[in-house]
């Protein structure tokens, strides 16, 4: 668990860092156009590719602090340990479907690598790169929350 | 095929998998089974959150955290028992008007019950309101957060459909304060027949201060909606904006906050901004198979088949919406619906951005009606009594809610009044 453990801490300090740099941009679209004589025309793609990233990067995080909405309808009539199979269930299938969001973002990935974006140049690529991290990291903590089921299953018996 | 989509979505759906994922799987399930190649999974995702606009969602989020943590709730709410306390239900009727004050800095209706309801409902218990009715008071009125700008999910219909954000904020002003008024007024008219207590009224120099300290609450609201008409600044910009005024607001003015606490309130807003973006990625993926399959235009001339007559298809619409908000989250359900259900309200001649508003308006009474009513649920965890009690205790409320939604779908001039005046 140590290795999740600092994990957590990079990705946390790669979120708000994005999130930091996202709303630096766009103060400096703001500050440019009244203050300035000219205006940096790549503020605003800057400040799309960060939110892009924070996204990609919390998007893991967020299966941690179970921030994801959901109906528990069903979930509430269920006993602990039957609750319990069924988030691993559950779990099971968000990783089947990122698994599958990963394998098809290699090729998007090959497909826009040609590509530059419009104002800073950067390979898009890279920027595409972002939802192979998304996909990789919801399955990361999928499989770090399923093995906390099984262990509480485990301890219970 | 297609019914496919929509079995797998409620399935995944009802057996409690997050909306986002849901959404996900059942567009990976249709996939799977037709010839589209599955790398319009990653690109439908990426496409879905490669929106300027969208960035004003964080921005907001992370403004009224921040306004939050520099104790501006317990600022607002000062200000309305100063103002409203020596009125018969004072305590109700300042729950109501700290709503309407904590709609203009927040976006979303859950914040609102928590932050108010915390404060609110413990009060109101102690000097004798009944519990249901504190609660119900509460979760109704924290809905007037999405009506009121800022409002996320006006941004999300305008992101979907390339309305104007401005405009939608505008367009909710005058619902969001008829729906204020129509629940002070309620609140007012239940506390004088159960005798509900007030108090002594406050000394102009008390209402003063308490004005001053709310004040910065409401200059941040005049700031980004009077930036955004104005063409000052862009919604996304607004946002940025009102994030920095936050910042100067709790470390300068109010000085609650400290620079040790920033780390985390971003990283909060982050995280929740992260769990939304997903579903609206997903979201994206799911309603671009349903364009592929031509559901807009099946639903279309479904419910035009039924009728032509604009007063018909509205009832029909709001029906449906009512019934959806009662089970969907907001967001998801304007994210599958609004694009859909648009084209057939402007063929019946309804404006679109009066039609934002009575989609938005049918969501949000969602979230205080069972079974799935997120405000009713953060409510009677806090007040602690059963779903039962507290829904019964908003009956009336829910009626006054029904009462301005019925305005705002029949006279236009309710939500475009304002946008007209400032953008025609």
């Amino acid at each position: 668990m140590t290795a999740f453990n600092s994990l957590d801490r990079v990705l946390e300090w790669a979120v708000i860092g994005s999130f930091v740099l996202m709303i630096l941009s766009v103060c400096l679209q703001v500050f440019a156009r009244y203050a300035l004589p000219w205006s940096p025309p790549w503020t605003e793609e800057l400040a799309r590719f960060c939110f892009i990233y924070m996204v990609s990067f919390g998007a893991g995080l967020a299966v941690k602090d179970r921030s994801y909405v959901n109906v528990d309808i069903l979930l509430q009539f269920l006993g602990e340990r039957k609750k319990i199979l069924l988030d691993s269930f559950i779990l099971i299938l968000i990783i089947l479907l990122m698994g599958l969001m990963l394998w098809h973002a290699i090729p998007l990935i090959r497909i826009v690598q040609m590509q530059l974006s419009a104002s800073l140049k950067i390979n898009m690529a890279l920027i595409y790169f972002s939802m192979f991290c998304m996909s990789l990291l919801v399955i990361l903590y999928a499989y770090r929350e399923l093995r906390k089921n099984f262990n509480q299953i485990r301890n219970s018996r | 095929m297609i019914l496919l989509l929509f079995l797998a979505f409620l399935v995944f759906l009802i057996i409690g998998i997050p909306i986002a994922f849901a959404l996900g799987l059942s567009s990976m399930v249709y996939l799977l089974f037709s010839d589209i190649p599955l790398i319009v999974i990653p690109q439908k995702m990426y496409a879905g959150l490669d929106v300027f606009v969208l960035l004003s969602i964080p921005g907001f989020i992370l403004a009224g955290n921040l306004m939050n943590a520099s104790g501006i709730t317990q600022r607002i709410i000062a200000f309305c028992n100063a103002l409203l306390g020596h009125i018969r239900g004072g305590l109700g009727l300042a729950n109501v008007g700290a709503s309407m004050l904590f709609g203009g800095i927040s976006g979303t209706a859950i914040a609102d019950t928590a932050s108010i309801g915390s404060v609110m409902i413990p009060a109101m218990e102690k000097e004798g309101y009944d519990k249901g009715f504190s609660c119900a008071v509460t979760a109704t009125s924290s809905t007037l957060g999405p009506i009121i700008p800022p409002s996320l999910p006006m941004i999300i219909a305008a992101t979907l459909t390339g309305l104007s954000v401005g405009k939608l904020f505008v367009a909710g002003i005058i619902p969001g304060l008829l729906l204020g008024l129509g629940l002070l007024g309620l609140t007012y008219f239940i506390s004088v027949k159960r005798k509900y207590p007030k108090k002594k009224r406050a000394s102009w120099m008390a209402m003063a201060k308490s004005f001053y300290q709310a004040f910065w609450a409401l200059i941040m609201t005049l700031l980004i909606l009077f930036g955004i008409i104005g063409g000052v600044f862009t919604p996304t910009e607004a946002s940025i904006v009102a994030v920095i005024y936050a910042l100067v607001i709790g470390l300068l003015v109010y000085r609650e906050l400290n620079w040790t606490q920033l780390p985390k309130i971003i990283l909060d807003s982050a995280k929740m901004t992260a769990s939304l973006m997903v579903l609206v990625g997903f979201a994206n993926l799911f309603a671009w198979i349903m364009t592929v399959e031509g559901i807009p235009q099946m639903i279309a001339a479904g419910l035009l088949g039924l009728t032509e007559n604009k007063f018909l298809i509205l009832l029909l619409i709001n029906v449906l919406l009512l019934f959806v908000g009662a089970f969907m989250e907001t967001i998801a359900a304007l994210l599958i619906l609004f694009p859909v259900l648009l084209g057939v309200a402007v063929h019946v001649g309804v404006d679109p951005v009066q039609f934002a508003i009575i989609m938005v308006m049918n969501l949000v009474i969602g979230l205080t009606t069972p079974p799935v009513g997120v405000c009713l649920f953060v409510a009677s965890s806090i007040g602690n009594i059963s779903l039962e009690k507290i829904s019964r205790a908003g009956l009336p409320f829910l009626l006054v809610s029904l009462l301005v939604l019925l305005l705002v779908t029949y006279i236009p001039e309710v939500s475009l009044f304002l946008p007209g005046l400032f953008y025609d």
